[in-house]
């Protein structure tokens, strides 16, 4: 049976994606560059910056103050405090400490308010809360997230082709009638594959500072910038032998997930058991390739982010987020095509077994996220743990509301045989594990690339929508491309009698 | 009847029907002993003699007797105790794992396997007992009340996680096997004629008679406890590994230990599932249930363990190298290139290498073969162990104190007889207890046996033309 | 007392278990109630027929082991944090939810036990299976490979046992037993 995209699907998808660039639109406009402000009395703050400031934006900074608080009717000074004579040896950095003293303009007015306003609190919140800041002129949040989503979704295609790999490698049976959706799936490769290259590039052309060891002067043993440790990584964290990794990753990806559906397609036409036994022991050469590159990939992408950091688990965590995570779109795809009575042969002993998959790999990224985490934790040893500190002190909610969200949620809802047969639960169950996962990905980026001036609004939304709208447009237009089901496949009979 | 496609091996060969199962498997119970059991419970039982003589002489003096010192002081007690849990992984596995994946091919290895398992977690068991030396004060373990008030164990402590686990993983795989022992207990109970056996088999089955309740509880009982047992295996490795991970000594504080100890686990314990099956199917001329297939199905999860361990190890020495810490460094260096290089290079040529070799067909379908690397993986395996705790404790950070470890007889000794021990088990088990499940075998017969599979789809033989590649 | 006891039932023996299962499904198409199924192994679809309920244990277990957890909760709290706190690594055990992850292992494990063994018991003894019972089967072969219908007079008011045996003697059977049960 074949299936083509609808035209409401078709609508929806896209009108997604066309909302989520409007958001991001909006939200790129607003893209902060925070200061940080202590409270000293109730007349007087210090207002600290370590980045990069121009005198010309110092000098808007303290002009915007200044009219922020006349009109409540403050005037306020500015000294500089910054007295550490190394500062100002070389060439001057462009970061500030000042201390600000706020007076008030009617002095004898003042005293006959009945209420007393503490005039630093207020500031020093306008500041915590960004309300006073920089624009943020290198667009940290975008490219953040533009990584986020690049990885999250190139994840979703890469977990689809790994579990095909699986299925042919393991000669499993059960899930025949579901391979096409997850060739639909992986088809979706190549919008991660240019999200991910755009970020790279970007990184190596100087837009952005995601990536600390792309920056030269870190390297260089002259520079004020220099960092020991990150030199110490140069023979593996080095720009050539990066791309030379990543075209290895994207090529071997793209070309296997290219000839699986080259081969199925071929069984389709020609039928007999050839095209089989190819697949066969290309899904195991596969999974050879996959055990070490779904590792250095991780490091590559993810964990050289925090590039004085390192976990030898890493890899096998982040892999089995992607691995859930895209067992989940296969879940929701195939109940969206079932509703529309596209997978007639697909049994609710199907459903249920991806529902297995769901908890089980649920269970699974839990056990690694505890193991990661407890290690460190328990061992406290200060070049590790500063990973999860920085995360727990700035990111505490989300970073934790993460491992409740995608270990507390499937195990109470996913655990029983009956929610694992019901539509309705499983879309639910599965939008929270979902968005679970992206959150998770969002801790691996953000912590290490905002710190703590994170954010969480139009910009995370609009992106993560837009993404979704066309990943998943492109999945749908895939599996219009082939027929439903390998009508040749050497297991298709069990998987059709599959129940249990 | 679901069916099975056509390209799949049969799992049962020759002409069999239900009642062919029950003889096949009862045959060795009611039959005389060979000789050949005779002789080799024999050598195991003096090698366990020997082993439970050394254990006392351990006891009587004192812990001083094994060949630790003040750096290494912790070697082959602990590097033994891993080896057993390790090789106690793979019948929980064969038994929860590949039942919930569906694998009917576990049948034919999941109660010899099961009571592998239950053998080896004992052995693994009796190292910390005795490393608490004076056992006869093993009560002060308790929060007993004295002048002090009573005091607690430390929950805190990996090695107490370990108590529990190890203690929680043998009980439950043993209620896992026995569950599944009482029908065919019940099978046996109802032919055996000598009425020692009778009475003995009676009391055995629990009075099992077979219902459609009765099964209906057990094939849900046994799913359950598969989905229990499943989570429980990574568990029991992991908290194993959490013993060495938890701590800040470099080469055993690192965060792939607890996925990694599991599949090395599995690795070990398949590889003594393959030797012990190998031995038995030959013995107890059960080639039919247990052929080349089941062996390639091992072969293959051997290969994918012991790559995912090689995956670790490569992980482990580049993140050392990428850490820049340079103890961390110094450790792995030390490990590959130090005094104990050639405990390393065993380890790296056993476990990661040589598996490769099952790449081949040929190979990984030759009986002698695979028994050859089944040996050389449990060396591997023990070696593993050793150079994970030896070499990153024998070489601390004050230089003068650096040794190398030497076993005594003690140690060698102890270790030889557990094997004794393990082996005097593993013989009775096989002697008196059905060493295939009789009843599910049973069920997979219509589905999965050669004279049923002849007669649909393309029929008789056509598996063979396929799937030769 | 004991007259009132007595019941005939009747055992039919198959060979096979499909011809079993459609034996069944045959008499209980005509209204027939079919008291017990005895097999050497479990015959799959054969419960919705002849009206065995799924079991209930699969919740039992999870109720043992949700209790395993309470327990290692309440246990591991009173033992670290409220009778005998340590500070063990720096990190002070002044709260259960700061000191949990160094709990999780126990928590799991216990959960595991409680859940394993109370199911096993449970299943034993709605079994009945004990050490000593008396095996209840009617026939030995029944574990080697017969398969026995068990139909009580009783329970079978629409057809006397004359009728039920005539359609059991259509669906393929190679014994038949008549016993008076006390």
């Amino acid at each position: 049976m074949n299936y083509q995209i609808s035209n409401k699907a078709k609508k929806v998808t896209l009108g997604l994606s066309a909302i989520g660039l409007v958001m991001v639109v909006l939200g790129f406009f607003h893209q902060k560059d925070y200061v940080y402000a202590d409270y000293v009395n109730e007349h007087a703050l210090t207002i600290r910056y370590n980045g990069d400031a121009s005198d010309e934006m110092q000098n808007d900074l303290k002009i915007e103050m200044n009219s922020i608080l006349n009109s409540k009717g403050y005037k306020v000074d500015f000294h500089d405090a910054n007295h550490d004579e190394s500062h100002n040896e070389g060439h001057a950095s462009h970061g500030f400490e000042w201390e600000a003293h706020i007076e008030s303009n009617h002095e004898g007015e003042h005293v006959n308010h009945g209420h007393h306003e503490d005039i630093s609190a207020s500031i020093v919140e306008m500041i915590d809360s960004g309300e006073i800041s920089f624009f943020d002129t290198h667009y940290r949040r975008f490219w953040s997230n533009l990584l986020v989503n690049g990885f999250f979704f190139f994840g979703i295609a890469l977990g689809a082709l790994f579990y095909l790999a699986l299925h042919y490698a393991t000669e499993s049976g059960w899930g025949v009638v579901l391979l096409r959706i997850m060739e639909g799936i992986m088809s979706a490769m190549p919008v991660g594959i240019v999200v991910l290259l755009i970020v790279f590039i970007a990184g190596s052309l100087g837009f952005h500072h995601i990536y600390p060891w792309m920056d030269s002067d870190v390297m260089d043993p002259n520079s004020s910038h220099f960092d020991k440790l990150i030199y110490g990584k140069k023979a593996y964290l080095n720009q050539p032998f990066f791309y030379l990794r990543v075209v290895a990753y994207f090529a071997t990806f793209f070309l296997f997930m290219k000839w699986f559906k080259k081969k199925s397609r071929q069984e389709d036409n020609e039928g007999g058991t050839e095209s089989h036994f190819k697949m066969y022991r290309r899904g195991a050469l596969f999974l050879v390739f996959f055990a070490v590159f779904s590792s250095t990939m991780a490091w590559d992408f993810l964990m050289s982010i925090d590039t004085h950091w390192f976990s030898t688990l890493y890899g096998w965590y982040v892999f089995s987020g992607i691995w859930l995570s895209g067992m989940v779109m296969v879940m929701m795809i195939t109940l969206y095509l079932r509703k529309g009575g596209y997978l007639p042969f697909v049994k609710e002993s199907h459903i249920h077994d991806v529902g297995k998959w769901m908890f089980a790999l649920s269970f699974l990224w839990s056990y690694l996220w505890f193991s990661q985490f407890m290690l460190i934790w328990y061992s406290n040893i200060p070049e590790e743990v500063q990973y999860y500190f920085s995360r727990i002190n700035d990111y505490k909610f989300i970073f934790f509301g993460t491992f409740v969200i995608n270990f507390v949620f499937p195990m109470v809802f996913l655990m029983s045989r009956d929610t694992k047969r019901s539509a309705g639960y499983l879309i639910v169950i599965g939008l929270i594990i979902f968005i679970g996962h992206w959150l998770d990905v969002f801790n691996l980026v953000m912590p290490g690339t905002l710190f703590d001036q994170w954010n969480f609004g139009l910009l995370e939304i609009g992106m993560f929508l837009m993404f979704l709208g066309i990943f998943v447009y492109t999945v749908l237009k895939a599996i219009g491309k082939s027929p439903l089901l390998q009508k040749n496949h050497p297991f298709l009979e069990e998987s059709k009698h599959h129940e249990f | 009847m679901h069916k099975e496609a056509d390209i799949r091996k049969p799992l049962i060969l020759g002409d069999k029907t239900y009642r062919d199962i029950t003889d096949d498997v009862i045959r060795p119970i009611e039959s005389k002993a060979p000789r050949t059991w005779y002789i080799l419970i024999l050598i195991a039982g003096v090698l366990a003699a020997w082993g439970i003589g050394c254990i006392i002489y351990l006891l009587g003096t004192g812990v001083g007797v094994w060949g630790l010192n003040k750096t290494v002081e912790w070697a082959w007690d602990i590097t033994n105790f891993v080896w057993w849990v390790g090789i106690g992984h793979a019948g929980t596995l064969i038994s929860a794992v590949l039942l919930l994946f569906r694998q009917k091919w576990r049948f034919a290895i999941n109660r010899a396997a099961e009571a592998m398992t239950i053998f080896a977690v004992m052995m693994a068991g009796l190292f910390p007992l005795i490393h608490m030396g004076r056992l006869w004060v093993g009560y002060w373990v308790f929060p007993l009340p004295n002048q002090f008030g009573s005091m607690w164990v430390n929950f805190n402590s990996p090695l107490l996680w370990d108590v529990f686990a190890i203690s929680t993983y043998f009980s439950v795989s043993l209620v896992f096997w026995y569950i599944g022992l009482i029908p065919d207990f019940a099978t046996i109970r109802d032919r055996v004629t000598k009425p020692l056996a009778k009475r003995v088999y009676r009391v055995l089955s629990f009075g099992w008679t077979g219902n459609a309740k009765a099964w209906n509880r057990f094939e849900l009982v046994s799913l359950v406890l598969a989905g229990l047992a499943t989570p429980l295996v990574f568990s029991v490795h992991s908290i194993v590994s959490f013993d060495f991970a938890t701590s800040i000594v470099p080469g055993w504080h690192t965060t792939i230990f607890p996925p990694y100890f599991v599949s090395g686990a599995v690795f070990s314990g398949f590889a003594m599932v393959q030797t012990l099956m190998l031995i038995l199917r030959k013995a107890y001329k059960l080639e039919e249930y247990l052929h080349v297939k089941h062996i390639e199905y091992m072969n293959i999860v051997i290969i994918v363990t012991g790559s995912i361990v090689g995956v670790a190890y490569i992980t482990e020495l580049f993140v050392s190298w990428y850490s820049g810490v340079e103890y961390e460094a110094y450790a792995f260096l030390n490990r590959a290139t130090g005094p104990y290089w050639w405990a390393y290079a065993s380890m790296m040529t056993c476990n990661v290498i040589s598996p490769q070799l099952f790449w081949f067909k040929k190979l990984r379908t030759s009986l002698m073969f695979s028994f050859f690397m089944s040996i050389i993986i449990n060396i591997g395996m023990w070696f593993e162990r050793f150079v994970i705790i030896v070499t990153s404790i024998h070489r601390d950070y004050v230089p003068s104190s650096w040794t190398y470890f030497h076993p005594t007889w003690v140690d060698i000794g102890i270790f030889m007889g557990t094997i004794g021990i393990f082996f005097v088990l593993y013989l009775l088990f096989s002697r008196y207890f059905p060493v295939l499940p009789i009843a599910e075998l049973k069920t997979i017969l219509k589905s999965s046996g050669k004279n049923y599979k002849e007669n649909y789809g393309h029929g008789k033989d056509y598996w063979d033309s396929q799937s030769e590649h | 007392m004991k007259e009132i006891m007595e019941e005939k039932v009747i055992y039919a023996m198959y060979e096979d278990d499909d011809v079993l299962l459609n034996g069944a499904k045959a008499l209980v198409a005509e209204g027939v109630h079919i008291s017990d199924v005895y097999s050497p192994m479990p015959i799959h679809g054969i419960d919705p027929v002849i009206g065995v309920e799924p079991t209930r244990l699969g919740i039992a277990a999870f109720l043992y082991g949700l209790t395993g957890t309470m327990l290692a909760a309440i246990g591991l709290r009173y033992f670290m944090i409220t009778d005998w706190p340590m500070n063990i690594g720096g990190k002070p055990s002044f709260s259960l939810l700061e000191n949990i992850p160094s709990f999780i292992p126990i928590f799991f494990e216990f959960t595991v036990l409680c859940a394993a063994h109370g199911m096993a018991i449970t299943y034993l003894l709605r079994n009945k299976t004990l050490p000593g019972m008396p095996p209840r089967n009617p026939d030995p072969r029944t574990t080697d490979d017969k398969f026995v219908i068990e139909i009580n007079e009783s329970e079978n008011s629409k057809h006397s046992l004359k009728e039920i045996t005539a359609m059991l003697k259509k669906t393929g059977v190679v014994e038949m037993e008549e016993k008076v049960i006390k």
